[in-house]
């Protein structure tokens, strides 16, 4: 085992040196988080270095985080995937399946609810539960601690990054420091900027339907509605009662309850964070379960199969309504209009950010 | 060295000059700065006339008979100020505050606030021109106007939401539930709120201004869902009956006591 982790890394920062002396180098945060995405949320208590985010991309990407050193982060996680996973829903160690789709992971600066129902809002915390799931890595802490503690490798990192022995606890602070690094903010919508210089009418066009409200009085609806949820610069609604975490009408009864779950509250039962749009093209297949393999059937879901029956479906889903009073009704995109926003949400991708070699794999 | 020493010695001078001058209006010197501070928290108490506004469940009937469930009331606050004997405003911290009426804790704690005697407070419901219109990103990841903590700015179409209230309606006489969704925004829809009561701070005791926010106040003849569901602060038509909305707004809250 230590010699297959002491195998030459491709991309070891070059200000490692071989002596372990305890010198981190601080991440000025404006040389990785750009000025439009706001300013991030970061934890005080873990501050980033060079050393430490390394640290953290080394475990990301070592199997030695699973029981039988099979599954690594980066096993559900693919870089090319906006570190999503092209699989309805994942499977993890011993092939044990798992019930939702593997979310993107980028952009989590700026959030404080992680996982489909919210349930963390830390990720030094949140590290902990795929590395302990029996169906995920099915690693026990204690059993962790100890391949740490053993591996020449780590010994030598946790030294450089935290100027300790391997523990879980700064273990876990070093994978919070990777995962806050992974920023996309590089698509050609963002290059486009405000005035959209560049794109296409048909993505412009797929633009303004994605922010303008839906209106099913008289004539041929114009407005896809779509930024209620999906909105702002990180194309993802933060705040939980703001479209943040809510129901878009998949069902009409949950087998999973989501959120609700977790709150235990029946008016939170279906509903799931409302996922970034940001290089969505790369991360399907779509919905906390992964029941959509494209983006035309997420986009035929909104149009046309909408279920109003679902019992706590968003207000601003359920206020599509063509008459005073009435009920709901589908908002029935045409033809055009749906292509229109498939391209639009088509320029969301940020190809730098799947090639970036300071995400890629350290081994 | 010696023009550097001038210069100290001319920097002290001056600074005395302006200490003895400045002095002549001032109280005596505050001995324990801290001692002096106080704190207040703004609390809200969502209602629906005399009874709590239920947010995870209907039975809340307007006078149009639309029985309604808010599930997002958020308002962003700024020129916080309390009114001091004089009539003059205090600002508290830098004016502004969020709360969300229909989480768990709507409520925002100032601290740092001069003990005394003062006559109530005062807000704006929004944001003036001013700070709708700059550059929204420079403001901290927890703060009132941040571009991604409250979902409240409008993202590319430029400015904040001041005040959005979304949730399910049964039209009368229905069971059928559709969605309400008004967001009251742009320049002309600010308003500003005063709520007079005395009350004293001090150090030693932090208190809490309860305001109570009863929604049922916000419907008119004109103001109900059935008539109109969603409402952006948009078309002509809609500003109209947002200003409608806002104006009311002024029943809607009420200082009830600071304890
Ligand atoms: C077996 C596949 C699998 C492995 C291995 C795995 N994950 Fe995940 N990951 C998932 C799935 C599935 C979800 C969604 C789970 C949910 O919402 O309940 C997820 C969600 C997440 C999220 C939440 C992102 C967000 O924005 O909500 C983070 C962060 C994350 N994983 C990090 C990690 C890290 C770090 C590791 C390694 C310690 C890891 N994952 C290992 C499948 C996996
Ligand atoms: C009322 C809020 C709301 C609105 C409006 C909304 N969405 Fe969603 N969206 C969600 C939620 C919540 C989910 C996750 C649902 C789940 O998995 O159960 C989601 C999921 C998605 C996904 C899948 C993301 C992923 O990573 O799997 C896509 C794509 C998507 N929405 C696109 C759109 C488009 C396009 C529109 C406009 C036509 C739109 N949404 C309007 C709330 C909304």
């Amino acid at each position: 085992m230590a010699l297959s982790l002491s195998q030459c890394r491709k991309s070891e920062p070059i200000y490692s040196s071989s002596s372990v002396s305890f010198k981190p180098t601080p991440i000025v945060s404006t040389s990785i988080f750009p000025r439009a995405l706001g300013i991030p949320d970061l934890p005080k208590d873990n501050p980033l270095t060079e050393e430490g985010v390394y640290l953290g991309r080394l475990l990301f990407y070592d199997k030695l985080l699973s029981a039988n050193m099979t599954i690594s982060c980066a096993s559900c996680h693919l870089q090319k995937n906006a570190f999503a996973e092209p699989k309805k829903t994942s499977t993890g160690i011993f092939g044990l399946p798992v019930k939702r789709n593997a979310s993107a992971l980028f952009n989590m600066a700026y959030s404080r609810k992680f996982f489909w129902d919210g349930r963390q809002s830390r990720l030094a915390n949140l590290v902990f539960e795929p590395i302990q799931a029996h169906n995920e890595m099915g690693l026990n802490l204690p059993e962790l601690d100890d391949r740490l503690k053993k591996s020449e490798l780590y010994q030598n990192w946790f030294k450089k990054a935290f100027n300790a022995d391997p523990n879980i606890g700064q273990m876990s602070m070093a994978m919070e420091q990777f995962l806050l690094t992974l920023v996309s903010s590089n698509s050609r919508f963002d290059k486009a900027g405000p005035s959209l210089t560049g794109l296409s009418s048909s993505e412009k066009a797929g633009f303004t339907l994605f922010q303008t409200l839906t209106n099913l009085q008289g004539g041929q609806n114009q407005g896809a509605d779509c930024f209620h949820c999906h909105g702002g610069i990180l194309f993802q609604a933060q705040n939980p009662l703001a479209g943040g975490i809510t129901n878009n009408g998949l069902d009409a009864s949950f087998t999973d309850l989501g959120a609700g779950a977790i709150t235990g509250n029946s008016t939170d039962n279906g509903t799931f964070k409302s996922p970034s749009l940001r290089n969505i093209s790369l991360t399907g297949p779509y919905m906390h379960d992964g029941r959509f393999q494209s983006l035309n059937e997420v986009i035929d879901h909104y149009s046309d199969n909408i279920d109003f029956s679902s019992p706590n479906i968003s207000p601003n889903l359920a206020n599509h309504v063509s008459g005073p009073g009435g009920p709901p009704e589908q908002m029935r995109l045409t033809v055009t209009q749906k292509q229109d926003l498939l391209n639009f949400l088509q320029t969301l991708t940020d190809s730098t950010f799947i090639s970036n070699p300071k995400y890629s794999n350290p081994f | 060295m010696k023009r550097v020493k001038m210069k100290k010695v001319t920097f002290l001078l001056l600074g005395l000059l302006v200490a003895v001058i400045g002095c002549k209006k001032c109280p005596p010197p505050i001995k324990n700065e801290v001692k002096d501070l106080a704190s207040l928290t703004i609390t809200y108490k969502p209602m629906f006339d005399a009874n709590p506004l239920t947010t995870r469940a209907f039975g809340n009937i307007n006078m149009h008979n639309e029985d309604i469930l808010v599930s997002n009331w958020g308002i962003i606050m700024s020129a916080v100020s309390l009114i001091k004997e004089d009539n003059t405003k205090l600002k508290l911290g830098d004016g502004y505050m969020y709360v969300n009426l229909a989480s768990s804790d709507p409520s925002f704690t100032f601290t740092n606030i001069p003990e005394g005697n003062y006559k109530g407070i005062a807000y704006n419901i929004g944001v003036d021109s001013l700070a709708n219109h700059a550059d929204p990103v420079v403001w901290g990841p927890t703060h009132p106007l941040n571009i991604n903590f409250n979902s409240q700015h409008w993202g590319w179409a430029g400015g904040y939401i001041f005040h959005t209230i979304e949730g399910k309606y049964k039209p009368s006489g229905s069971t059928s539930e559709s969605g309400f969704s008004y967001h009251t925004a742009k320049d002309p829809l600010l308003s500003s709120h005063e709520y007079i009561l005395d009350f004293t701070l001090s150090n030693n005791a932090p208190k809490i201004a309860t305001i109570e926010a009863d929604a049922n106040k916000f419907f008119s003849n004109e103001l109900s869902f059935t008539n109109q569901s969603t409402n952006h602060s948009g078309s002509s038509e809609d500003m109209r009956l947002m200003s409608l909305w806002v104006n009311n707004m002024k029943q809607v809250f009420t200082l009830k006591s600071v304890n």
